[in-house]
């Protein structure tokens, strides 16, 4: 039964959106943990270095800072947002015919 | 063509399965495999899926997102690593979802290419 719904779990409807508010909370300037697996396990390197606190600065408005630290941050954001929207419409879609 | 035409499609399932005779239920035998033959060459394979995922791991990320006509997606993936991995793995417990999101958008434009 459980595997039924973890099967029917939407399971990147969730991913977006808790990633998005996460990095909202966390203020890279505090020195909170960070998200990135590479940097966890030690990797001091990745194409997408900077881009957590480039979606946090975003998010909070500072559009310069974002664009400093990574410069496709506002994209990101955009293309997460509207992913998570369109995942929604289906799952509000296939919640109605039941 | 009978009912049980759709379960050579690969990789599919029950609930694909059960979507498609409903979408087909009043179609001629005909028609039935004109649509078929249609799905089947735009449909994709939810392993294939997974195999795109698992190579974001070790090469380039965000395949499976371009296979999927997700273009942007893609770009990010490709862009960030599969945003750190994270999204990657998420992608590779998803890939049934996925794919099925895929296929029945496809299923639809099929229909309404052939006129159905």
């Amino acid at each position: 039964m459980i595997f039924t719904f973890l099967k029917k779990f939407p399971l990147e409807l969730l991913a977006w959106p808790v990633g998005l508010t996460g990095l909202f909370f966390l203020d890279p300037a505090a020195g909170q943990p960070s998200l990135c697996l590479f940097k966890n396990i030690g990797i001091p390197f990745c194409p997408g270095c900077g881009l957590g606190h480039g979606i946090h600065f975003f998010l909070h408005g500072r559009w310069l800072e974002a664009l400093h630290h990574h410069w496709l941050a506002p994209a990101v954001v955009l293309i997460l947002v509207y992913r998570t929207v369109q995942l929604a419409r289906l799952q509000f879609a296939e919640l109605k015919l039941q | 063509m009978s009912d049980f035409s759709y379960a050579m499609l690969p990789g599919i399932e029950q609930e694909e399965m059960l979507w498609l005779q409903e979408l087909t239920r009043g179609y001629s035998s005909e028609n039935k495999q004109r649509f078929l033959a249609l799905y089947q060459s735009r449909r994709k394979d939810p392993q294939m899926i997974l195999i795109c995922c698992l190579i974001g791991l070790v090469g380039a990320a965000g395949i499976q997102r371009f296979m999927l006509n997700q273009i942007a997606m893609g770009i990010l993936y490709f862009v960030t690593f599969g945003f750190c991995m994270i999204g990657t793995i998420i992608d590779a417990v998803n890939h049934r979802r996925l794919a099925w999101e895929f296929n029945k958008k496809e299923a639809l434009s099929c229909a309404a290419l052939l006129g159905l």
